[in-house]
Parts: structure tokens; C-alpha cells; sequence
């Protein structure tokens, strides 16, 4: 067997005689979760089914092949990047400098990438397939479109894989740390803050939000409708990989740190005068970007209001699990299904049991200190 | 006429748009430990990473047992032993899984004896079935060393592999590199700070400053010092850093 294959089959060994050492925690995790998806299938299944319906009508040849074409590009698209990414980790991993011919390599990327596209079609499948066999309308021809779209984006992204990734240098590559520009007379802990990656630096790895809602556009669309939508995606895509990046400086800041007197209040702190007014921005951005697409007033700010508490309440959640990051989506799950089940049943509750669960999230991390 | 272990002929790397190499050569042979000194940033690592095939090099050749590393990687590879950055190990993966992968990397079927034996003297034999994410930085650097050693290359690369060893480890290290040396097995090139480890261990010494060589000390004036004062050969280093920052000053 080879070495990446081995590899893989250890971890996967590993992770099963972990999850049967501790079976109640992982039997929780998969309860948990299928709640969660439960109650969104719940929520949403009307809504699913009346897009189905309108959807259905459009049985134009036009429409048929560019979800063909759609189907085709995400796969294409999603598969080059995550080859490409493996790609980039197998230069640098610990078996880099082995002797282990480079088709071997090729091969196992094409493998892994084979097998997560099947696994996101599969699961694509199953989420959409309940709606589709109970909508009014046959949905034969998109579904014919869609798979054919499916089999043309595998053969495609299977033949491009055969080449060989071409790689640029790590270390050519310019860090985004450079892009950092830190005030003169900035010290102490706000350095900490001032050392987070600025919008310009990030903006590529927001970009595929960006290029996923042009895809979506149907033909005709008046210029100023995508750049608004431009605007949308980008500021929403900007706000999660604040997030992230915030969440990534964060851990390693508090790894260096771990061992200094410092309060993990004013850890925590340390990054808020630079990440709230950027955020800030970002956000005002999407609710302006909502409003100028033509929605009423109070639902821009609403949906404004709902992305910056959404950013806030991870944050809280990622404070509150510093010690034991593994417990994030754990956290983050149970809350999201406490704020889906209130809003099946009292839907004007939903801000009272947001403030809970921030609060929550807020207590838990005091209490940690 | 012996083949020369390792052949680095005016290696040139540049990164990010800086050289870090600037016309590199050095050889090594059969049966010589060879270390490398040099300041921070002076490109050991770099040197390192480009004869191991990690860093495309933009001039020059390396040879590895004959083979240009550019050529035929995976040919001068399999003539080569790397010791991986210990913090690079997978730590979803025990001890001896990693060594079952190298092994299966080198065309190995079994993590051979000598690498348990290895393990068993250099006090991480222990640790062998638990999981690498649980190790502590010696451990880990252990097992990048029972790494860069499976499969007796006949040419080690090793970088900074004395950082993080315990006295013992470290002392069952040296044997065993300097065993392999006189056996005739390998060549080693070391990577280090440790000028006292240089002084007791080498068998030929380069300066890397700037990256460029710009010092060499034969096995006769390791030998003198070594049996003679001891701290001479760490005054010598310093003497010639002290040298290359005046010319470097001048010019």
C-alpha cells in the first residue's frame, strides 16, 4: 500500500477506536445533529417545495442547459481548488523529501478529491431529493440536467487532475502578514489587534463567494443589480473570513501567550477597537447593499442587525471554548437548535433566546477565567 | 574512484525575490560528518530544504549518491535519509504508524528492526504506540530522527536534530551517527549551533555566512582541537564570523 494511502487508513482507524472509547459523547455529537438538520428540514420544507414549484415552470431549453453548464462549473471549479489544495500541503508535509514518485501522489489527490465530490453529490441528492419527489410538478428535466451536468463535471475535473497541478512556490508566493500595516505608535497588546489582516489581503479568499453568486445571475441582469450583488457577497464573504482570521490569530496569540499574567478578558479585548469597526463596516455594507437591491428598509437593517449579532455570538462562542476548542460546533450547534425550535414556536421570541445564548456563551467564558 | 555521497556544485536559491544561496559547493563522502554552521538566517535550512529537493534551486546541481536531485528526485531521494520538521508529524497517527508510513514511502514492507532498536535506546520506544499529538517536542523530534534514519540512506540530512534531546537521546544519537560513519554506511550532513557537538563529532566543517561557504576546517584541525583545547574550535568559528562582518563592513 502507499504511503499516503496507508496514512489515511490509520487516521481513519485512530478516529473510529476514539469514537468506540468514547461512545455516549459521539452517539450525543450524531443526535445532535440530526436534530439540528431535523429541524432545519422542518423549517424549510415548504419554502424548498415552493421554489420547486416556481422553478419547474421553467422547462426552456436555455434554462435546462446553463444549470447543466452551473452543475458542470461548480464541480469543475470546487475540485480544482480542493486538488490544488492538497497539492500545496503535499509539498510541504512531512513526507515532501521521501521517495515516493510523484504519479503515486497525483493519483491519491485525484482519489480524495474523487471522493469528496461524490460525497457532496450524494449528500446534495439527499437534501434536495425529498422535495423533489414531493413537488407538484415533475422535475424530471431539471433533474436530467442536473446530472448530466454532475457526469460532465466529473469526467472534466477527472481529466484536468491527470495533469499535474503546477505550484507555485511557497515562499514566492508574497505572505498576506505583509500586507499588514501596523500604525506607527501602535504598542502593547493593541498590536495584537493592529496585526490582523486587512480587507485587501483577505479579499481573495472571499472571492469564490463572489464568483458563486455570478454564476446564479440570469442572463440580463442590469449591471448595477451585480454590483450590488458583488457588493452583497463580498461583504458577507469579507465578514466570515474576519471571523475566521480573528479566530486563527486568536488561538495562536493565546498559545504564546498562555503562560503571561494576562486576564483572558483583555486577550479577548485586545482585538475589539480593530475588529468592531471593521466589521462594522462590512456589515453596514450588507445592509446598504440589501437595501439598494430594492428590499424595504426595516429588512435591511434587520438583516444587518442579524449578520453582526451572528458575528458577535461566534465570537462569544469562541471565547467561551478557548480552553477546549473542540467544543466550538458542539456550542455553536446546541444554540442554533435552541434559536430554530424558538422560532417554530414563538417566533417574536428569537432576539430574548439570541441574548440567552450570547449571554450564555458570555458566562461560560468568565467562568473559565 | 569514490562517488561522492552528496555534490552540491554552485547552488543558487532565491525566495520571495531574496537569494538566500549564492553559488553553494560543497562534498561529502562516505564515512564523513560533515557539519554545518552558521548564523541565523545565514541559509542552512534553505541548503538544506534545496538539497533534500524541498526548494527548487534557480542555478547550479546537486548530486545525491550520483543523481541529480533535479533530474531523477525520486531516484537521489531514495539515497537520502531527512530527518522532517518534528512539528510537521501527524498527530492523529502513533509512533510506529509514522514509521509504518516511512517505511512504506522507502518501498519498505515493515518498519525494520534497526529503527526499533533505535527507538529502544533512544528512550522513545515507550511512546511508540501512543498517539504522536500527545508527545512532547523531544519525542516528536526523536521520531523525525528514527524518520530521517529508516531504511539506512546512505546519506543523512539533518537539521538542528539536537534541539529538544535529552542527554542520553542526545549522546545515543551521536554514537550511532558516528557508527554509521566509520562502518562506512553513510555521510551525514548536520545542521547545528552546537559548536561543542561540532568540535567532538566532526569530521569536516563548513561556515555557511550569507549564504555562501566561507569557511572550511579539515579533519586534521578538527582533530587537533579536539584533542587539544576543547573551546578552540568555537573561538575559531566566532574569529571567522568576526572576519566576514569586517569585510562585510568594508565592502
Amino acid at each position: 500500500m502507499d504511503a499516503d494511502r496507508l496514512q489515511q487508513r490509520f487516521i481513519r482507524l485512530n478516529r473510529w477506536n476514539d469514537w468506540k472509547a468514547d461512545l455516549s459523547q459521539g452517539l450525543f455529537h450524531a443526535a445532535a445533529a440530526v436534530a439540528f438538520l431535523s429541524l432545519c428540514a422542518w423549517f424549510f420544507e415548504d419554502q424548498w417545495l415552493r421554489v420547486l414549484n416556481a422553478l419547474a415552470s421553467m422547462r426552456g431549453a436555455f434554462t435546462l442547459v446553463s444549470l447543466a453548464a452551473l452543475s458542470a462549473i461548480v464541480l469543475i471549479v470546487g475540485g480544482r481548488i480542493k486538488h490544488a489544495a492538497l497539492a500545496r500541503a503535499h509539498a510541504s508535509d512531512w513526507l515532501a523529501a521521501m521517495p515516493i514518485v510523484t504519479a503515486q501522489r497525483q493519483r491519491f489527490r485525484r482519489h480524495q478529491v474523487r471522493q469528496t465530490q461524490l460525497l457532496q453529490i450524494a449528500l446534495c441528492m439527499i437534501a434536495a431529493g425529498g422535495g423533489i419527489w414531493r413537488a407538484d410538478a415533475s422535475m424530471s428535466p431539471w433533474m436530467w440536467s442536473v446530472l448530466s451536468g454532475i457526469v460532465l463535471g466529473l469526467v472534466i475535473t477527472h481529466l484536468i487532475s491527470i495533469r499535474a497541478v503546477a505550484l507555485a512556490s511557497p515562499a514566492s508566493k508574497r505572505p498576506l502578514a505583509a500586507a499588514v500595516n501596523i500604525a506607527p505608535g501602535t504598542h502593547g497588546l493593541r498590536l495584537l489587534g493592529a496585526a490582523i489582516e486587512p480587507a485587501i489581503a483577505r479579499l481573495p479568499r472571499s472571492a469564490r463567494w463572489m464568483a458563486g453568486a455570478m454564476l446564479l445571475l440570469p442572463v440580463g441582469v442590469p449591471a448595477t443589480a451585480i454590483l450590488v450583488i458583488a457588493l452583497l457577497m463580498g461583504s458577507l464573504g469579507l465578514s466570515i473570513d474576519l471571523l475566521k482570521h480573528w479566530r486563527e490569530r486568536y488561538r495562536i496569540d493565546r498559545g504564546w501567550l498562555a503562560a503571561q499574567p494576562l486576564p483572558a478578558r483583555r486577550l479577548f479585548g485586545a482585538y475589539l477597537p480593530y475588529v468592531l469597526p471593521r466589521a462594522g463596516l462590512l456589515v453596514a455594507v450588507f445592509g446598504l447593499s440589501i437595501a439598494t437591491a430594492g428590499a424595504p428598509a426595516w429588512f435591511a437593517v434587520m438583516a444587518a442587525v442579524g449578520l453582526f449579532t451572528a458575528l458577535a455570538h461566534a465570537a462569544l462562542c469562541t471565547y467561551a471554548t478557548r480552553e477546549c476548542e473542540h467544543q466550538f460546533p458542539l456550542l455553536m450547534s446546541i444554540h442554533y437548535v435552541a434559536m430554530v425550535a424558538i422560532v417554530q414556536v414563538i417566533p417574536p421570541a428569537l432576539p430574548v433566546i439570541v441574548i440567552a445564548c450570547c449571554t450564555h456563551a458570555w458566562r461560560r467564558a468568565e467562568q473559565r477565567s | 574512484m569514490s562517488r561522492d555521497a552528496l555534490a552540491v556544485d554552485g547552488v543558487h536559491l532565491s525566495l520571495g525575490g531574496n537569494t538566500v544561496l549564492r553559488g553553494v559547493d560543497l562534498s561529502l563522502q562516505t564515512g564523513q560528518l560533515m557539519g554545518l554552521i552558521g548564523p541565523n538566517g545565514s541559509g542552512k535550512t534553505s541548503l538544506i530544504r534545496a538539497i533534500t529537493g524541498l526548494a527548487p534551486i534557480s542555478a547550479g546541481r546537486i548530486l545525491v549518491g550520483g543523481v541529480d536531485m533535479a533530474k531523477d528526485s525520486l531516484a537521489a531521494r531514495r539515497a537520502l535519509g531527512f530527518a522532517p520538521d518534528p512539528t510537521r508529524l501527524p498527530g492523529a497517527l502513533t509512533g510506529f504508524q509514522v514509521l509504518s508510513v516511512a517505511a512504506a514511502a522507502r518501498g519498505i514492507a515493515e518498519t525494520p528492526q534497526r529503527s526499533l532498536d533505535l527507538a529502544e535506546r533512544l528512550g522513545c520506544a515507550r511512546w511508540i504506540d501512543r498517539r504522536i499529538e500527545t508527545y512532547s517536542l523531544g519525542t516528536r523530534q526523536k521520531f523525525a530522527i528514527l524518520i530521517g534514519l529508516l531504511g539506512d540512506p546512505p546519506l543523512l540530512v539533518l537539521d538542528e536534530v539536537m534541539n529538544g534531546l535529552d542527554p542520553i537521546s542526545s549522546h545515543e544519537l551521536k554514537r550511532e551517527l558516528v557508527d554509521r560513519c566509520q562502518r562506512g554506511e553513510s555521510a551525514v550532513l548536520l545542521a547545528t549551533h552546537g559548536l561543542e557537538i561540532a568540535a567532538t563529532l566532526l569530521t569536516h566543517a563548513a561556515l555557511l555566512v550569507d549564504g555562501s561557504i566561507r569557511h572550511r576546517w579539515l579533519p586534521e584541525e578538527l582533530d587537533n582541537w579536539r584533542h587539544g583545547d576543547p573551546s578552540a574550535f568555537e573561538r575559531a568559528v566566532v574569529a571567522a564570523l568576526r572576519r566576514d562582518e569586517v569585510a562585510s563592513a568594508a565592502a
